[in-house]
């Protein structure tokens, strides 16, 4: 019990901080700015531009997907209703936070069923991996049955907890265990990262094993930082600006695993959503705006902030001459300094699309 | 072939390590002396346990304690632990020093380093020396 509360005082705190403080990257940005994406030379008016896409098998209405933030405790049901009632709305997948708190405590499920909110909404679940390696399938399994999710995310954030005073600072077996679980569980299984990127190398271990990767790349929201807030910890200061720039992990990742490759991480424009599709995600994904957001102007703030970045979205196509995303996949790409170096000396062979 | 800034080098990130943090082995063996971790420190000696294998530095040998040894390597002043590791890293033939120490700095500056080694998968030293870098 004395954990579940300890967990549920986190998640609270967690909130509190990213909405009223400093916790984005300082130095390190996402590297989308040495991403251009090529005019393909046609002229499109923003009425004829169609986003939709598809993902875990059903059509969804823009390449953009809400990421899991909280769930298990009672002053976050509010946030998880107004973006479940928003991405319906807008057609879009959203995730929870983890629901370690609800295996906990059964009690605290009710935080994180918002499909009794918006029924058709895709629903994305979500374990952390050193919690995956406690608990048994049929634990988790029925967690995601609880609140009906359609796929869950395992997220892995050896950073955070690295620098937390309670933090799970043990990922022997990991792997192994989100591959286990990945195969047993009948759901399609996301592995995300929280904000420090993954690697071309991580990404190749978990080629077909799992279904999609979430990068989750530095230069947006740094939980390192966010830990530095609650424990003052000399640590949070120095790791402020550790991990992989969302492009560049992005790349890498696109480089070694063949399933779908989520972005996310510091994305916070129509036109960083534009450069992750180019490079060739298949959503862009983000989670402290759509707070904020939320936090200003409940379910309205979170559909109006994604509406505006779709929009944005569609300018872009626009301008650029892509008429959907299939089109806006092949189109020619311009890397700059110090991206391209950065990319070759990770030895990543960039295929003709790239000029 | 020019000294990258110490700022300018970034570890790859790997996320998920198959390690604990506790598992990051930070004794190195220079000769006959074995570091733990290897960074320097520029101050007095002062005798503790919990900094048992730190050693001194005079400015001309390493102090551990009652043994005095010659510098045969180059030096280089670092901060903090990810600075260290960036210095053992990509420096050959370099230890990173810290100056004027306290007790509690320095078992921080180790848990720095053992943090950067369980975020690069890194179980050694050794290990770590070879972990991805990239420069920006």
């Amino acid at each position: 019990m004395k954990d579940t509360k300890q967990t549920e005082k986190r998640k609270i705190e967690h909130i509190e901080i990213v909405t009223t403080k400093d916790t984005q990257y300082r130095h390190l940005t996402t590297l989308f700015e040495y991403v251009e994406v090529m005019p393909s030379g046609k002229r499109l008016d923003k009425n004829e531009i169609d986003i939709k896409t598809e993902f875990l098998g059903k059509e969804i209405s823009a390449p953009l997907f809400i990421s899991g933030m909280t769930g298990g405790h009672r002053l976050v049901l509010e946030i998880n209703k107004d973006i479940a009632v928003a991405a319906g709305r807008l057609g879009i997948p959203m995730g929870v936070g983890s629901q370690r708190a609800m295996i906990e405590d059964k009690s605290l499920a009710y935080t994180y069923d918002v499909k009794k909110f918006a029924k058709n909404i895709i629903l994305i679940g979500n374990i952390g991996a050193s919690r995956l390696i406690k608990y048994s399938d049929s634990t988790i399994e029925e967690a995601l049955a609880r609140i009906n999710a359609d796929a869950i995310a395992v997220h892995t954030n050896p950073g955070q907890e690295s620098v937390q005073p309670e933090g799970d600072i043990d990922f022997t077996g990991a792997y192994e265990r989100i591959c286990e679980f990945a195969k047993n569980i009948g759901k399609p299984v996301i592995l995300k990262e929280v904000g420090n990127g993954i690697s071309k190398e991580v990404a190749s271990m978990f080629n077909k094993k799992v279904y999609a990767l979430d990068v989750q790349g530095a230069g947006g929201t740094t939980w390192i930082g966010i830990e530095l807030y609650r424990s003052k910890s000399k640590e949070g200061a120095v790791f402020w600006d550790w991990g992989i720039p969302t492009a560049l992990s992005l790349i890498e990742s696109l480089s070694a695993f063949k399933g779908y490759v989520l972005a996310s991480g510091g994305i916070r424009k129509g036109s960083d959503v534009l450069k992750s599709i180019a490079l060739g995600a298949q959503l862009a994904g983000f989670a402290q705006p759509v707070l904020i957001a939320q936090h200003k102007l409940g379910s309205k703030g979170v559909y109006d902030y994604v509406s505006n970045i779709e929009d944005e979205l569609k300018s872009e196509m626009a301008r650029l001459g892509f008429s959907n995303i299939i089109e806006l996949k092949k189109a020619k790409i311009k890397l700059m300094e110090p991206l391209k170096s950065v990319l070759a000396q990770r030895g990543i062979r960039l295929s003709s699309r790239f000029v | 072939m020019p000294k990258i800034e110490l700022e300018k080098i970034h570890f790859v990130h790997f996320a998920v390590p198959n390690m604990a943090l506790d598992d990051a082995n930070t004794k190195m063996r220079i000769g006959k002396i074995v570091l733990d971790p290897p960074i320097l420190i520029k101050a007095k000696p002062f005798k503790s346990a919990h900094t048992k294998g730190f050693a001194f530095f005079d400015g001309k040998k390493i102090v551990q304690g009652k043994n005095a040894y010659k510098l045969g390597m180059k030096i280089e002043y670092v901060n903090d632990g990810l600075e260290a590791a960036k210095v053992l890293r990509m420096r050959s033939n370099t230890l990173p020093v810290v100056k004027d120490a306290s007790e509690k700095r320095l078992i921080e500056i180790k848990r720095q380093l053992r943090i950067v080694m369980f975020l690069t998968n890194s179980k050694s030293i050794k290990e770590l020396k070879k972990a991805p870098v990239y420069i920006l």
